[in-house]
């Protein structure tokens, strides 16, 4: 096939820089990376075993790559959001449940989860401003919940944490009360409570 | 208007005038296969929940990654391509390769505008290439669809696009809008009635056109211009919900690849100096395209994580601009202008019967 002639410098370095790309990416692959000689779109697979090598913070980094890029990926939202957690790396831990909660917004326990996070994000915060938004959406978060589930204890307990962390003492115990009658093995709603009576104590 | 077309027979009419055989056509472009796929899957959804891994890597690769890189094998392979389409073959993989690359450099800003800009048009893409199957598929069975009629049609194949721009999350409006406006309340009103309206339109259209036609001078449509729109559709209205919606674009992979191998080897047997049969242009075609779509899905990426890049960014830019490149590629090489390479091989003589 012949080329456009004005154009023809521009086939060749095309064809040079793709050539050159795909030998690079394909020594790579067989040199460095040993990996499957399948083109793999799903990276989890990578992911999870750099977790299982040990390479917690740099799983942590790729998740939160994937949650914020790829939309067709759940599953990278759900596994930051619980590797995060686990290694006390709240800010991705949240960017995991938000990305959750956007998804599925009628999602009550994630809601009550999302909640518990951003009061846990509020706590560790030196700025006031920040703490108070993020307070404030996790009120928003923990009533969304109850209101999608009533019967749910784990929304009620999360209003409690949230009001706690508002200082309002009295609601606090009132919804861990009504977490216990809904679930009376709520370890969230009996740890409030003895928080709370703890704080009210001294 | 319209003049009358000759009148034909009802049941070849109905079947239509098709490339290989009745059976293949209606199973691989018609995607029979995949309306019988889709029934096993609601009631077993089992099936894909717990596919294999490695199975779907290779599936994936045999059907969704080969049909991106088809366009590409198809473009370079039209006898006169870059005399044709200078900028687009010899120009225009340098410029993607280097709008990939700034949106890797900088892939917090540019890399989910990259992915937006994929998902929104991927939809468009599907519903298009339903609605040239089915108005290729209707010209060439005799079926002169007048433009009133094409017009029904685009718009029928098109609401599939319409829904998903209008209700998809970080895709289309959700994208394009600023959040103000998306909370407004028509924009929220909008949304109400498409998600009550949206799907069972988009089933119902296609028929209802597909009746008009029907009722119209120029008689009936063949069913598998009626199938190739409304597959598009029943993917986003049941695979979509499934969360089944990879498979999805395998049988969109498949469907694109027999109809761009019937184009290559019709092609290229046609010419006067072939010396092979259909079976070798079309092994030869599709051994191109998956050594391709390897490189471009594999080694692509490898080489920018060699470079430095995240690997995770890596590979879902290199797939979203991938994408975007076959989609444009699209808009070039399924031209059917009178006397071009593609309307001979839609316009060839049946052979008469010995």
């Amino acid at each position: 096939m012949s080329a456009h002639p004005s154009y023809a410098w521009a086939g060749r370095i095309s064809v040079a820089v793709y050539a050159v790309l795909f030998a690079a990416g394909l020594v790579y692959t067989v040199r460095v990376d040993h990996s499957l000689p399948l083109p793999s779109h799903n990276y989890m697979i990578e992911i999870k075993s750099l977790m299982d090598d040990g390479f917690v913070a740099q799983a942590i980094d790729e998740l939160r790559a994937a949650t914020l890029l790829d939309q067709l990926n759940p599953q990278a939202a759900e596994l930051l959001a619980d590797v995060a957690e686990q290694q006390g790396d709240l800010p991705a831990a949240l960017l995991g449940l938000r990305r959750q909660v956007r998804r599925d917004p009628e999602d009550a326990p994630l809601r009550a989860r999302l909640a518990n996070t951003l009061v846990r994000v509020a706590s560790v915060k030196n700025n006031v401003g920040a703490e108070q938004h993020h307070l404030q959406l996790a009120l928003t978060n923990a009533q969304t919940a109850i209101m999608l589930d009533p019967l749910d204890a784990a929304g009620h307990a999360a209003l409690g944490n949230t009001y706690m962390a508002l200082g309002q003492r009295a609601e606090a115990v009132d919804q861990y009360r009504e977490a216990l009658a809904l679930d009376p093995d709520s370890a969230e709603a009996r740890r409030g409570l003895g928080r709370a009576r703890v704080e009210e104590g001294s | 208007m319209t003049a009358a077309a000759p009148a034909r027979d009802l049941r070849k009419a109905l079947i239509g005038r098709t490339f290989m055989h009745p059976v293949l056509d209606y199973l691989l472009i018609g995607s029979v296969i995949s309306i019988a796929f889709t029934a096993y899957v609601v009631v077993k959804p089992e099936l894909y929940q717990n596919a294999d891994f490695t199975v779907m890597m290779i599936v994936i690769l045999l059907a969704n990654s080969a049909h991106f890189s088809s366009s590409t094998v198809r473009l370079y392979t039209i006898p006169g391509a870059s005399q044709t389409w200078p900028m687009l073959t010899l120009v225009f993989p340098l410029l993607a390769l280097g709008a990939l690359t700034v949106c890797l450099v900088d892939s917090d800003l540019l890399g989910p505008q990259l992915q937006a800009l994929y998902l929104s048009w991927s939809p468009f893409h599907f519903a298009r290439q339903g609605y040239g199957l089915s108005v290729m598929y209707s010209y060439r069975s005799g079926c002169i669809l007048s433009e009133r009629d094409k017009q029904l049609l685009h718009q029928a194949a098109l609401l599939p696009f319409y829904y998903v721009i209008i209700m998809a999350g970080d895709a289309g409006i959700d994208w394009l809008l600023p959040t103000a406006v998306l909370r407004s309340w028509p924009i929220q009103a909008l949304r109400d009635v498409t998600e009550v309206v949206g799907r069972p339109l988009a089933v119902i259209a296609p028929f209802l056109v597909f009746a008009k036609v029907w009722r119209s001078p120029s008689g009936p449509m063949p069913i598998i211009a009626l199938l190739c729109v409304l597959t598009t559709t029943m993917w986003f209205v049941i695979l979509d919900p499934l969360n089944a919606f990879v498979w999805a674009t395998i049988f969109h992979g498949i469907q694109y690849l027999a109809i761009i191998m019937v184009f290559h080897v019709k092609e290229r047997v046609a010419e006067p100096d072939n010396r092979h049969s259909g079976l070798y242009h079309a092994l030869w075609f599709y051994g191109a395209t998956l050594v391709l779509a390897y490189l471009l899905f594999h080694a692509l990426p490898a080489a920018f994580v060699w470079a430095g890049m995240g690997f995770v960014q890596s590979k879902v830019a290199v797939i979203a601009g991938i994408n975007i490149h076959h989609f444009i590629v699209d808009g070039f090489i399924w031209k059917f202008k009178a006397g071009g390479a593609n309307r001979k091989v839609v316009d060839e003589k049946i052979p008469a019967p010995a």
